[in-house]
Order: C-alpha cells, then structure tokens, then sequence
C-alpha cells in the first residue's frame, strides 16, 4: 500500500519545510566552516565557567576550550561561524533556539536522566 | 510522594506513582487540582500501555505484530503512536528505527526490564541490521498499516514521551492552569508555567534525587528528555548491553556519550535527538548541526558539550 506523497499532508508539508530550513543552516555553517574550520554549534563546557549566555561564542587560549557557534550567537572572535543569521521567512530565527532551557538555580522539581526502573 | 517547595520558589504540588516500567510523575501549581491530575496522568498512561506495549499480550500493538505481512486497521491512538515514530525514524535518517523489536528481544529484552535484570544472563540470539521503518506502510485514510511478516516493532522511547505530551496537554486542560509529567525523565509541560520556570535537574539516572543532579535547567514550554546508557543495562552472554540499538547493526551501541539531553517543542522532538545522538556516537555534534534542539552530551569520559543554546553547567 503506497504511503502518501509527504507534502500531501499538514505534518508532510512540515516535515519538508523543516528539511529545507535545515538544509540552509547546514549550507551556511559549511561556509562558516571553510572559514573557522568548525562546522557545528557546540559549546564544550569548562568547567571554571559560570556563563550560561547562550550567546557566548569564542574559542578560549587556555588550557580548555569553549567554542560556541550558536544559532542566536554574534561572535567577535572570527573563529565561530553564525548559524542564527539564516532567514527562513518564519520568524527569521531558525537558529534561535526558542525552546533552549535557561539555567536554573531552583531545586529541581523533577530530574531527566536515563530511565530509571525505580 | 507528595511535596512541596516552599519559601521563594513557586509552591509546587506532586504526585508519583509506578507505570510504564518507571516513575510517572505529575506536578501542578495548585494543590487542590493534584488528585484530578493524577487520576488523569493514570488512565492516559494506561492506554498507552495497553495501546503500543510489546510485552503485553493484549495489547493493539501484537495485533499489529499477529498480522505482519498483511493491512490491519488500528486505533486512533495507535496509529498517532506509529506516526510519532516513523516521522522521529525520518527525521532522524533512520537512527531511531521502530523496527528494532526482534533485535531487542534477541538481545535479551523481550520482558519488563526488572524481569530481564533478575533472571541468568543468556548470550544474545542472531545479530543483525533491522529491517528499517521504511518498510512501515502508514495509510491515514483508512488509518491501516502494513509491517513486513515477521517484524516486531517497538515503539518505546517514542511512545513514552508521546505519552508525557498528550498527558501534559490533556491535564492543563483539564485542570486549567500549568502542568508538567514526568515519565522515567522524559519532560513535557503545558499551561501556564511558575515564575522562574519549571525547575528540571539533570542526571545520569530520573531517580537522583535534587542533591544528585549534575545541572538544573529551567523550561516554559515544550519537553525535555535524556537518553542514557548505563540505566537500562543488562547482561547478555558475558557483555552488559543497553537499550538503545544501532539499527544498522541490530545491537547496542557502543557509549561514545553516556547521557544526553535536549529540549525542544514537545518531548517527542527533544526524545528523538538524545536517541539519535547516543547512536550517532562521534559524528552527534556534527549532525545536530541540522536540527534545532538545545542539547547537552556528556561524553564517556565526562567531558560535557552544550550544543544549540544548551545552557552550560556552573562552576561546582
């Protein structure tokens, strides 16, 4: 039995859409990767640093390294290609990460974590 | 468990109970609405179970699995469950395969996982690449699908976190005002959320008590989860083995990362990045590069990277 064509419904058109939008991201972080050699949006954590600015983007010239190429970041360092400039016409900021937690000094009401069976 | 957070932070009302192999857990603002939510969070989740378990007798899905080979009609929320999980097998090339049912039973997992844990460790049957979603045949308009004979599906992670979204939703609704469900770590929340956001702590295992957690991160909206490899572990022959299969080879992965948690628009969309990372191993970073979840990896030697907005950890 055929499946139906993917664009012939709301969540296929979605998918699609998304597909495209996420293609341009990835195009443009390969050209910022021509240029910076890095081509993902990572920030590998230190552990002396309490910045939890999503916009904080740079590679450090100590000993460890934090390198952020975020999608709402404008870095200054040369170093981080800026995925967050891609314009899909949605709200123009596929890279913002709307959804992206915030750091939270709260007691912790629930905890993620691998599935525990208790 | 019931508690509550007083003092500065929002007061929070609780309410957990066994289900689905794990702790589910409600959590609403207003105190005099936890019973109802509770009763709620029980029969959705009883539903699911009795909808896509695979260790169920009676369940929707072995009907699916008693037909292999031949077009069943299904229930509606059967059919959204396969949804989930094909659309999560496409979203994420195929790194989270529905169709790895018989490669987890030939590794051990064919019972709830205390049961699996409990008896002699048995070498793993057969080993091999799954036969891959692609092979799910999905037709909305008579809601029927098609599996090939012989595939068992399992629709685990997938389902569980669709369950805490529809629950969530249903709950906030219900109640009228914000709701979170946690199942066994797999966040989703709805309504209205407290001031500061809904507090969610990080840790290798959705047991750790708040003193444990590693992080505590706050969402609004959405869901949230983690994939681990060291919780749902078992013996097979003389090799321990977790849950989450590498399709193209039917057999656990090897832990490049040890836990992994996303965010995203619901729990379903941050599920399928953490399941998807652990089996994309040392090429995750890269290929997150195309999705839009915030994420958090912690390496097996415990380096942690925060991809896509993932706040960083503080300074302990």
């Amino acid at each position: 039995m055929p499946r139906p064509s993917e664009s012939s419904t709301p969540a296929g058109r979605e998918r699609v859409r998304r597909r495209l939008r996420n293609l341009t991201r990835v195009a443009i972080l390969a050209t910022a990767g021509a240029t910076a050699g890095i081509g993902v949006v990572v920030a590998h954590d230190d552990p002396g640093s309490s910045s939890t600015d999503k916009g904080t983007s740079g590679q450090s010239t100590s000993g460890t390294t934090t390198t952020t190429i975020d999608g709402s970041s404008s870095s200054s360092t040369g170093t981080t290609g800026n995925t967050g400039t891609t314009s899909d016409g949605d709200s123009g900021n596929t890279g913002g990460f709307s959804t992206a937690p915030s750091a939270s000094s709260s007691s912790p009401t629930v905890t993620s974590g691998g599935t525990s069976s208790r | 468990m019931n508690h509550s957070h007083a003092g500065p932070e929002p007061e929070l009302t609780t309410r957990a109970f066994r289900a689905l192999g794990t702790t589910a857990t409600i959590v609403v603002q207003d105190p005099a609405a936890a019973d109802e939510a509770a009763q709620l969070l029980a029969a959705d989740l009883e539903e699911i179970d009795r909808t896509c378990s695979r260790f169920r007798e009676d369940s929707e899905l072995q009907v699916v699995h008693a037909h292999a080979g031949t077009t069943v009609q299904v229930g509606e929320l059967l059919y959204q469950a396969l949804c989930v999980a094909v659309d999560a097998a496409e979203r994420t090339a195929g790194a989270v395969d529905p169709t790895v049912g018989n490669a987890l039973a030939a590794l051990g997992y064919d019972a709830d996982l205390d049961e699996v844990q409990a008896r002699p460790a048995a070498p793993p049957r057969a080993l091999g690449p799954v036969v891959g979603y692609a092979h799910v045949q999905l037709n909305p308009a008579d809601r029927s699908v098609r599996i090939p004979r012989g595939v068992r599906l399992d629709l685990g992670s997938t389902a569980k976190a669709l369950a805490a979204d529809r629950a969530a939703d249903r709950i906030a609704h219900a109640i009228g005002s914000g709701a979170l469900v946690s199942l066994g770590g797999d966040v989703a929340v709805a309504g209205a959320a407290p001031a500061g956001g809904w507090a969610v702590g990080i840790a290798r295992e959705s047991s750790a008590t708040a003193d444990q957690v590693d992080q505590v991160v706050a969402i609004t909206r959405g869901g949230l989860a983690s994939s681990a490899t060291s919780v749902r572990a078992w013996k097979a022959g003389e090799r321990e083995v977790h849950h989450i299969l590498d399709p193209r080879t039917g057999d656990s992965v090897a832990p490049y990362w040890v836990l992994v948690s996303a965010t995203g628009v619901s729990c379903v969309d941050a599920n399928l990045v953490t399941t998807a990372a652990i089996v994309w191993g040392r090429s995750a970073i890269e290929r997150l590069a195309g999705f839009e979840q915030a994420v958090r990896l912690v390496r097996a030697d415990g380096e942690v990277f925060s991809v896509n907005g993932w706040p960083l950890d503080r300074a302990a």
